[in-house]
């Protein structure tokens, strides 16, 4: 283990946040198992007044889980300087093999968490828990992978040594290699791949402003942001990070958000992890649009999601292509690697 | 780093002039040009640092003629792996090509991937354009011709890239720094294969 402020505050957030979701899930299945809005019952009682409790409680630690997502990569790149090999975040993460599972876990609770919330949200705007069971079932479903994530994030960082040569991301995200996901990724030709993005997201902001203007097509737009949201992800592998470093075989995702880049890559984060987020929300909340004591906000609700999304994902799009059209770099042909 | 001394600023020629000419007068009574002696010895004391100031430039000029123009900013990266190559300046290699580009790594594994496969990395440019090359000297941190240097292989001396060939001036400094630091080869630049890179690479 390396003693490190930022390993000492991943890991205080999570044994934190896990601590706290343990605590609401055991009341979360009370209240899955025993609710009756009717009842009078002492439990029931009991179980209302902690619901408070627990949603307050609750939005906190989604709201850290959100936050630890962007520490876990800040932490990883600040800790570049003590392996012999890494030069930003992926090397880091490639210390031991616990720091890629980790990182997936960690978007994909990311997202999970961000979805909670929005439920959790129009919840709290109905007089009758009109969600409740809803966003418990949700919970129980999160809290096993925010546990594991936990779990994988301390042995991450307990078995971290610090004489382990790693490997450089400009070796992890390279067409050379013949395995691995990053290589894979990498080697995909670019221009065809600038096409599919673009074309991908000209559709998505269609979708999602005909959805904003006319209410309809709310689940095609939550299936397409998530969509856009993985072939964002690769495109940043494939172009986009190669326009930004200027250089025609640097694929790493990771050197963006590095002080040397202006911080790029956080403001591309996070503008993309918002966009999925209230971009999935939006078709998680359409099938409640009939619940008689969120009639009258919800349709309103889900409209701002989806214009929150589009612009999010709009404002990624034009960072996107500023950082293309300002780069030195010239991608001609199929001279990519 | 090449230093290059600037035209003579005009108060030196200003000063030559006022000196010259009088030194030749006869020495006139103190009281009527006191104020011109104290001139004469101000201009005097500051011709006398100026040469000294010439004598420094020129002799640092003439140490350093022959070396490489080593100024890396700080957005200079190696174009292998994208690192940036300000950090690890005891490390750095450098190669300049004839049209005038120039392109620093953080070490000499990369810069040898660089020239065994130049139009991956630069596409345009081929290895028989190469100018120069340079890498750093292990122990005089100062740069050198890679064509001549001795590199030693297998120490336990890392780079930031894992392990690396480290370059030295002389047989005896890499002799003395295979002794001390376990090495296990001493090669020369000819000597470089793609394969011996290659097993840098797969050393666990």
């Amino acid at each position: 283990m390396i003693l490190h402020p930022t390993v000492i505050a991943n890991l205080l957030a999570a044994y934190i946040g896990s601590g706290m979701v343990l605590y609401a899930v055991f009341y979360g299945v009370q209240i899955l198992r025993h609710w009756d809005i009717q009842s009078g019952h002492e439990l029931q009682l009991v179980l209302e007044r902690k619901t408070y409790l627990i949603s307050t409680l609750l939005s906190y630690v989604f709201g850290l889980q959100l936050l630890s997502l962007f520490l876990y990569i800040f932490t990883a790149d600040s800790l570049t300087p003590l392996f012999v090999g890494a030069m930003c975040a992926a090397g880091t993460l490639n210390v031991d093999s616990f720091g890629y599972p980790t990182l997936v876990l960690k978007i994909f609770n990311f997202i999970l968490a961000g979805l909670w919330l929005v439920l959790n949200y129009a919840d709290n705007q109905g007089y009758d828990y009109p969600l409740i069971k809803k966003k418990y079932l949700l919970l129980a479903v999160v809290a096993p992978f925010i546990l594991l994530e936990t779990i994988l994030e301390s042995a991450y960082f307990l078995s971290m040594k610090a004489d382990v040569i790693t490997s450089c991301c400009g070796s992890l995200f390279s067409s050379e290699r013949v395995t691995g996901i990053g290589s894979e990724i990498a080697s995909l030709p670019a221009l065809p791949m600038m096409w599919i993005f673009y074309s991908t997201m000209f559709c998505t902001l269609l979708c999602g402003i005909f959805f904003y203007m006319k209410g309809l097509g709310g689940y095609l737009y939550a299936a397409l942001s998530l969509l856009m949201f993985i072939i964002s992800l690769v495109s940043i592998v494939s172009f986009i990070s190669l326009y930004i470093y200027e250089l025609p075989t640097h694929h790493c995702p990771f050197c963006i958000i590095m002080e040397e880049y202006n911080y790029i890559g956080y403001l591309l984060y996070i503008l993309l992890f918002g966009a999925v987020v209230s971009g999935i929300g939006v078709g998680a909340l359409l099938p409640f649009r009939q619940v008689e004591s969120l009639q009258a906000m919800l349709g309103g609700f889900i409209r701002n999601l989806a214009l929150t999304s589009v612009i999010l994902y709009a404002a990624f799009t034009a960072m996107v292509s500023y950082e293309i059209v300002s780069s030195s770099l010239v991608i001609a042909y199929e001279v990519v690697y | 780093m090449k230093l290059f001394i600037k035209p003579f600023p005009a108060y030196v020629g200003r000063a030559v002039r006022a000196l010259a000419p009088k030194a030749r007068t006869a020495r006139p009574t103190a009281d009527v040009l006191k104020p011109e002696i104290e001139e004469r010895n101000f201009y005097r004391q500051l011709y006398t640092k100026i040469i000294l100031w010439l004598f420094l430039l020129f002799s640092v000029n003439v140490s350093f003629a022959d070396e490489p123009e080593v100024t890396i900013k700080k957005s200079d990266r190696c174009p292998v792996c994208g690192m940036f190559v300000y950090k690890y300046p005891k490390w750095v290699a450098q190669i300049m090509f004839k049209d005038g580009s120039y392109y620093f790594y953080d070490g000499a594994k990369d810069m040898f991937k660089h020239i065994f496969d130049t139009a991956k990395y630069t596409p345009g440019k081929s290895a028989e354009n190469i100018k120069a090359i340079y890498v750093t000297d292990y122990y005089e941190v100062e740069l050198i011709d890679a064509k001549s240097a001795f590199y030693v292989l297998g120490s336990d001396v890392l780079g930031p890239m894992g392990h690396e060939l480290l370059p030295f001036k002389d047989r005896e400094s890499a002799q003395e720094f295979l002794e001390d630091h376990k090495g296990k080869s001493i090669i020369r630049y000819q000597d470089v294969t793609p394969a011996v890179i290659e097993s840098l690479d797969h050393r666990s």
